[in-house]
């Protein structure tokens, strides 16, 4: 039993009433009254069927008990399968006692009528297996519990009689235990599969269907009224019983199986009142089978409609659930879908994506002559050209944003993924895409990279105004700066001019006067394309710079600055300095702010006192760091966090935007820029700046 | 003071500058030596004096007030003619105050360096 229970617990069959059951009697006490239910109900179904005893004879039409039973297993689990068999085995003996039968008969029959509940659960279960529809469930339990079960054990049942001498015919007491049988189970079990299952699942249902509900009842009751009472020829009651087709059908399709199985409890009620009432049409005996195979041929398409109409109704519910679902999240989400049937060539376009370009479903054909024109002719040839890679199996699946001309001709960007569905590997037979409108996406990337290209342009600006500010503060040393050598330039064309007057003519000093102006202009020269450089109000170019000799640029260009304030530079360069990347021109004003912020903190200082210090050093990991060092009086406390913010000075005219500039540029550069005070006198600057790296290290 | 030619003391931390302005002044039949610091300069002077000095105010270290500041301590008339690439009113009003024979602004006109040496010296062209 227990590996048979194994196989039964099958998690496949959600629609199954033992996916139901087991709600009920997962718990003890659900177990126990299941049982005990059985048991009562094993005994007063022998007493019903006493009461459906056909009049003048010893038959019955129906022998609930075995029916009872058979429900009971199908809706308790395997494991406790025993309990409730256990549980019957007094009821049957209450229940067969006083026929007076000899016991072993007595429990030759009990076994036989548990083997056939036994058998017809267990075939239920084996023929429903691997399937969740409730018409898949509904013809196992036909086939197996109704006609399998009882056909096969009749043979033991009738045998036992038989041998008992307690039937007369075997072959005809078969035939009347079959059938009595089959048409027990398929009139009782399904009302009360249907019960635990309703009871599973109580809901009050809505108004409506109560209404309806009693609407059904009334009419039945109505026609089982005029049957029972107003057919009085028994020759027209199988005609007249066929009227309550109608109502059948309508409790099958409305009332699915709760509602097939009690209508037909009532068909039952009616006909069995109709002849008590009136009696039997003919001989007892062909009346019974004629009843019996009415019941059954009747119950089996019902109950067979009403669990197809169930699933029918499961199945259009879950579809237009779903169907919602992807309506909401397509409509939310403006995503469309399509389909490329690779072997017909067809296309399949959602609406939405027709939609999400201004267009009605019909106003675009579902074909790709149709649709390709939608792309934006800079990208079709593009999006063409993935599409058909896709579908010759080149790759598995794409991924491509473009644009597609909306129906006003403004232009939209979708984002389309797409891959090809290949049963066998090698070349796929459909291609399944979405589309996604990232327009509004695209518009803030866009309207980034603008305010990005602002910024950085203001920037410039802002770089440049400071350079060319600070360059007026050196406007008196450049002048200076240029002096020297013009008037180099002009003492030594002077010079020429008297030596000319010589005699005789010393044309050694007169060449060497001459290379002398020629060096000089140089000179001035290089200052004036340095000055032009970072005067230059240039895009950014980052590349491999030296930084120990943009160092000594910028002190060259300060000389005379440095000269003027009396401040002594000392140079302290690590000789082994990695590259740094970096704007010459940026790198340069960084060092020249610096270098003019620390000769304007050492103003009050004694003049042999100001020493200015610039030193370079490099990390194990080649960061590069760079030091600038005064003796001024430091940093003041409430000036060290606001230091490197624009527009914070401690000088009555400075636009304080120097040492922001130089933050600025540092950050640009990747690097680190802080200010300390030295422990002795003065402040140091501190710059780290990360070493050119051509990525492979 | 003699009939040897006049002596100048050529100041300037530019070597271009001071070596143009000695050939300069050698073209006009000047004895002109150059000195790239004061301290240099300063030093020099055990070994004899200038009969004047032409020197450049902004220089590293030392610069040129400092020197003119030196010489008058100690005790030497020697003449300065004051040149400057930078002009500022206030180092001039400082150095003329301070003895100096000319203040002059570079690039100098040789006429002008001349006839300010002449007259601080005494001497004739």
């Amino acid at each position: 039993m227990t590996a048979v229970a194994g196989a039964h617990y099958d998690n496949s069959a959600p629609l199954s009433e033992r996916a139901l059951a087991r709600g009920i009697v997962e718990s003890r006490a659900g177990a126990a009254l299941a049982v005990l239910a059985t048991a009562a109900g094993y005994y007063l179904g022998a007493w019903l069927a006493s009461a459906l005893r056909y009049p003048s004879s010893v038959h019955s039409v129906l022998w609930p008990p075995n029916a009872i039973v058979l429900a009971a297993l199908l809706l308790l689990p395997p494991r406790l399968w025993w309990v409730a068999l256990t549980a019957v085995l007094p009821a049957h003996i209450l229940v067969l006692a006083p026929t007076g039968w000899p016991w072993p008969l007595i429990i030759g029959l009990f076994v036989t009528n548990t083997l056939q509940a036994v058998v017809g659960a267990v075939l239920t279960y084996r023929l429903a297996r691997g399937s969740s529809s409730a018409a898949s469930f509904m013809a196992a339990f036909v086939a197996g519990a109704v006609f399998i079960a009882p056909f096969l054990l009749s043979f033991a049942d009738v045998g036992a009689l038989f041998a008992s001498g307690l039937a007369d015919e075997y072959w005809t007491a078969w035939r009347d235990r079959f059938l009595s049988n089959a048409a027990s189970i398929v009139i009782f079990v399904p009302p009360i599969l249907a019960a635990a299952g309703a009871w599973r699942t109580r809901r009050a249902p809505p108004p409506k269907r109560i209404l309806e509900a009693a609407l059904l009842i009334g009419c039945f009751a109505l026609l089982g009224a005029f049957v029972v009472f107003a057919i009085s020829i028994a020759g027209w009651r199988s005609l007249t019983l066929c009227l309550f087709l109608p109502l059948l059908l309508w409790a099958a399709v409305r009332f699915e199986k709760g509602g097939a199985s009690c209508a037909l409890l009532g068909l039952v009620a009616v006909t069995m009142g109709s002849i008590s009432r009136w009696g039997p049409a003919g001989e007892a005996q062909d009346d019974i089978l004629m009843l019996q195979a009415f019941f059954l041929l009747v119950s089996i398409p019902v109950l067979y409609l009403a669990a197809m109409h169930s699933d029918l109704s499961r199945y259009v519910g879950a579809l237009g659930t779903a169907t919602e679902r992807y309506r909401l999240a397509v409509a939310a989400g403006s995503v469309g879908v399509w389909e490329l049937d690779l072997a017909r060539g067809d296309l399949v376009l959602d609406a939405n994506l027709k939609r999400m370009l201004g267009f009605e479903d019909a106003e675009i054909p579902n074909r790709v002559e149709s649709w390709n024109p939608r792309i934006h002719p800079d990208d079709r040839q593009r999006v063409v050209d993935l599409t058909t890679a896709l579908a010759r199996g080149k790759m598995p699946a794409i991924e491509d944003e473009h644009r597609m001309l909306h129906r006003d001709g403004s232009i939209r960007w979708f984002l389309l993924r797409a891959t090809a569905m290949a049963p066998a590997p090698g070349v796929p037979t459909r291609v399944l895409g979405t589309c996604i409108d990232v327009t509004e996406r695209h518009r803030i990337g866009e309207e980034l990279r603008k305010l990005e290209l602002e910024a950085e342009q203001q920037r410039q600006e802002l770089t440049h105004l400071t350079r060319v500010g600070t360059l007026g503060q050196l406007s008196g040393a450049l002048a200076h700066e240029l002096n020297q050598p013009l008037t180099a330039i002009l003492s030594n064309a002077q010079a020429i001019q008297r030596l000319l007057t010589h005699t005789p003519l010393d044309l050694t000093e007169l060449k060497v006067a001459l290379s002398d102006i020629i060096e000089a202009d140089k000179r001035a020269g290089d200052v004036i394309s340095r000055l032009r450089i970072l005067l230059k109000k240039g895009q950014r170019e980052f590349r491999e710079l030296d930084l120990n000799a943009l160092i000594g640029e910028t002190l060259t260009i300060a000389h005379s600055d440095l000269v003027l304030r009396g401040v002594t530079p000392t140079c302290r360069l690590a000789p082994d300095l990695p590259a740094v990347n970096g704007d010459r021109v940026q790198l340069q004003q960084m060092i020249l702010n610096l270098v003019t912020n620390a000769c304007e903190a050492m103003n009050d200082v004694k003049v042999g006192e100001r020493l200015l210090t610039i030193a370079t050093s490099r990390d194990e990991d080649r960061t590069i760091h760079l030091y600038v060092e005064d003796t001024g009086a430091g940093i003041a406390p409430e000036m060290q966090q606001r230091l490197f913010e624009p527009f914070v000075s401690t000088r009555a005219q400075g636009l304080g935007l120097g040492l922001a500039i130089c933050r600025s540029i540092v950050t640009a550069h990747g690097g680190f820029i802080e200010a300390v005070n030295n422990p002795g006198r003065g402040s140091t600057f501190h710059v780290t700046l990360p070493a050119y790296s051509t990525g492979s290290d | 003071m003699g009939g040897s030619r006049v002596r100048i003391a050529i100041v300037d931390d530019d070597e271009a500058v001071r070596k143009a302005l000695r050939r300069l002044l050698r073209a006009a039949n000047l004895d002109a030596s150059a000195f790239a610091s004061g301290q240099e300069f300063l030093d020099s002077l055990a070994s004899g004096q200038p009969d004047c000095v032409v020197l450049d105010v902004h220089m590293p270290g030392m610069n040129g007030l400092d020197v003119q500041q030196r010489l008058t301590r100690s005790g030497l008339q020697t003449p300065i003619v004051i040149i400057t690439g930078h002009d500022d009113p206030q180092i001039r009003a400082r150095c003329l105050s301070a003895g100096a024979a000319a203040y002059l602004r570079k690039p100098l006109d040789d006429e002008a360096l001349l006839s300010a040496i002449y007259r601080a010296t005494g001497a004739s062209p």
